[in-house]
């Protein structure tokens, strides 16, 4: 389920070429979702490898790199939707926090809803943060545009 | 005269029995008599001389005694406390004693002979007629209570005590005893037990006046329903009702021997601090607030007024009320879940088909036909108000009363509405200025929503001219009054009312924007403080919004 995409050569290029590609694991359960993040990306000048999974339990195998990802890489950030089927996405952050050797990785929550109590839960389970899904394609463009450029280029992330 | 002829009469006759005595003692006549026998006749008469006189002396002494004896008997008679009446066969009096006389106002020689009738009141007439029948027939003692007239008119109530004179069986004696005073005690009690009732039944509660030894004098009739009896031992009486909470029955299970618990008639400064107490002998379980007891007379230590409050009533209207909110906070659960959905499950696929839309619109716009683009830019114009629908309706619902008002600074809570409007304010060339606005007890959300709206709403009907708003407040009664004026377009008469209704709007899209539902969530807003929200406009020249919020301190 690996998609590398790779897109775009504007500014940071040079940055970007000291650096490998950045391993992101999207948790999305709606096809569609999953094919706009795909397109987003691409219309951003986000540098990664995206692994998707469409659940929670598969989310947690992907991880602990059970059966057929056993050779997946680790993810360098993991974007996580909450409502999906199974485990949703506090279990799969409850059980990221929960073990030794992820709970380093950054987890940034992607939901459509924008509850107080979505909000709150989330954080309360250490998520890094939570964004609420843009209604508009410019909108969700912007977003991922400035997760990259803060995740990515802004700040150290824990090294392995 | 007379007496004096008698006595002469009576001393002849004397005369001559003490002749014939000396006959019988000497046989031969006193001149043939030797001088021893005359000398043993000579001592003998005046043996009987001596003898005879101190006879006479006892006599004499004996009738004075006698005399004595009968002016004392006389005088107590005369002088007794209460009036003495004799009647003869006929019912006339013959005889009557001072006091009597004095009572019927008349001298006693005026008395001898008089029906004692005329000195009845004429209603009571019958009741001293029956008394001498009974008397007469019976010849023992009756009694019966009747007025007495006296001479002068006036009257008074006495008790006629009658027997018939002894050997005489026709002749009666009465006795007439001024009972006026008792009376008017009986009178007085009478009155004040009248008052009791009337006080007690006006306590809207169970009332009744016990003794120290917790003997019912008196209760009410909500007490008497109750299964209160008078006369009795009360713990008697609430031992039926049920008088008593678990906790006061465990305490008087406890002290067997305190009546005072047992029967929680404490007394005054005492008075049981009882929970509820509930009555059995009403199908109803009826509550009660504490049982107080307190001197019914601060004089007369004796006597408590003992009540408890029935709070039958509010303990159901609690219970209701309770109930109420219950419903009322799943209701609202319910509300927030919907709330939730449509947050979350309505916004999703709405999401799915604007952003798939716009990256149609992205890519293929020019590649297809005008046609196309032209239905692209319908789908996404339609999901974009799709979108503004659900989280204006969310805002709307969201709109609640707050748990735990705080105060509020008005002049904040506007400054904030502002910023948040600095966008389109800006855009517009607008100008929005203010009063000091007062600090308010409420929640800080929801008076930020109601400025922001206001403003948007003078912002956004702009007229010509670019828009100026102002916000100003003046404290009225009991009120806080709020105004938002603008220099916009207007609201005509009939639409007045009209715009604080849910998604109700006056223009099209075309003209303005909006799903109509600022003025809407104003209004909840308002309702929700208890206040009133209104405009007053010019078309043409402008609108004032107020509002009122009551001043409530803290």
């Amino acid at each position: 389920m690996s998609v590398p995409t790779s897109r775009g050569n504007f500014g940071n290029a040079s940055v970007r070429a000291l650096q490998p590609s950045r391993e992101i694991l999207l948790v999305e359960d709606s096809p569609a979702d999953v094919r706009l993040m795909k397109e987003v990306i691409r219309e951003c000048d986000l540098d990664c490898n995206l692994h998707v999974v469409e659940d929670g339990s598969k989310a947690i195998d992907f991880l602990q790199r059970i059966d057929r990802f056993e050779s997946v890489p680790r993810p360098d950030m993991i974007l996580l939707d909450l409502n999906m089927p199974k485990e949703d996405g506090y279990d799969v952050l409850d059980a990221i926090r929960s073990s030794r050797d992820l709970s380093s990785i950054p987890v940034i929550v992607l939901s459509s809803s924008s509850s107080k109590i979505d909000i709150r839960s989330a954080y309360q389970l250490n998520a890094n943060c939570y964004i609420t899904k843009p209604a508009g394609l410019s909108d969700f463009v912007k977003v991922m545009n400035s997760i990259g450029d803060f995740w990515f280029n802004t700040v150290k992330l824990p090294p392995l | 005269m007379k007496e004096k002829a008698v006595n002469q009469k009576q001393s002849d006759d004397l005369r001559k029995k003490a002749e014939e005595k000396l006959r019988r003692l000497t046989s031969k006549p006193l001149h043939e008599l030797s001088a021893a026998e005359s000398h043993r006749v000579i001592h003998e008469l005046q043996v009987h001389q001596i003898e005879l006189e101190m006879q006479n002396e006892e006599l004499r002494h004996a009738q004075e005694e006698l005399e004595n004896s009968r002016t004392k008997y006389a005088d107590l008679y005369d002088f007794a406390p209460i009036g003495y009446l004799t009647f003869d066969e006929n019912g006339l009096i013959f005889e009557a004693n001072l006091t009597a006389a004095e009572q019927l106002g008349i001298e006693r020689s005026f008395l001898i002979k008089k029906p004692f009738s005329g000195f009845i009141h004429k209603d009571d007439q019958d009741i001293f007629y029956m008394h001498r029948q009974e008397v007469l027939k019976s010849s023992t003692r009756h009694t019966c209570e009747l007025r007495i007239k006296r001479k002068d008119g006036s009257e008074f109530y006495a008790q006629i005590v009658s027997s018939t004179l002894l050997g005489h069986y026709n002749r009666i004696r009465t006795a007439v005893i001024n009972i006026t005073e008792r009376r008017k005690a009986e009178e007085a009690l009478k009155e004040k037990q009248h008052l009791n009732e009337l006080l007690l039944n006006a306590i809207p509660h169970p009332a009744m006046l016990i003794n120290t030894g917790r003997i019912v004098q008196a209760a009410n009739q909500s007490a008497l329903d109750i299964g209160v009896t008078l006369g009795e031992y009360c713990w008697k009486e609430f031992g039926k009702c049920e008088y008593l909470s678990d906790e006061d029955k465990k305490r008087s299970e406890d002290n067997p021997d305190d009546k005072g618990i047992k029967c929680i008639f404490c007394l005054a400064d005492d008075a049981m601090k009882g929970p509820e107490l509930r009555t059995m002998n009403d199908p109803e379980v009826h509550a009660f607030d504490r049982v107080w007891d307190t001197y019914w007379d601060p004089i007369d230590k004796d006597t408590f007024l003992h009540y408890a409050i029935d709070i039958t009533d509010r303990k159901k209207a609690e219970d209701k009320l309770n109930s109420t909110l219950g419903e009322l906070e799943r209701s609202n659960t319910e509300l927030e879940r919907f709330a939730y959905i449509a947050s979350h499950d309505l916004k999703e696929p709405l999401r799915t088909i604007r952003s798939f839309t716009d990256l149609l619109s992205q890519r293929y716009r020019g590649k297809l036909d005008k046609e196309a683009d032209e239905f692209i830019g319908f789908v996404q114009d339609g999901t974009g108000r799709m979108e503004q629908l659900i989280d204006d309706l969310l805002t709307y619902s969201r709109v609640s009363e707050s748990k735990i008002p705080v105060p509020v600074d008005c002049n904040k809570m506007l400054v904030r509405a502002i910023a948040n409007l600095t966008v389109l304010i800006e855009r517009k060339g607008g100008k929005v200025t203010f009063d000091p606005l007062p600090t308010l007890m409420m929640d800080d959300m929801n008076m930020e929503l109601l400025f922001q709206n206001l403003i948007n709403n003078g912002i956004k009907f702009h007229g010509e001219d670019p828009p100026r708003i102002h916000i100003s407040a003046r404290q009225t009664n009991e009120e806080w009054l709020f105004s938002i004026s603008d220099n916009g377009i207007g609201i005509e008469e009939p639409h007045k009312e009209q715009i604080f209704q849910i998604f109700k709007r006056l223009h099209s899209r075309s003209e303005y924007a909006g799903t109509g539902i600022g003025l809407a969530i104003c209004k909840k807003i308002i309702d929700i403080l208890g206040g009133k929200i209104w405009v007053e406009s010019e078309p043409g020249k402008g609108s004032v919004f107020f509002f009122t919020i009551p001043d409530v301190k803290k």
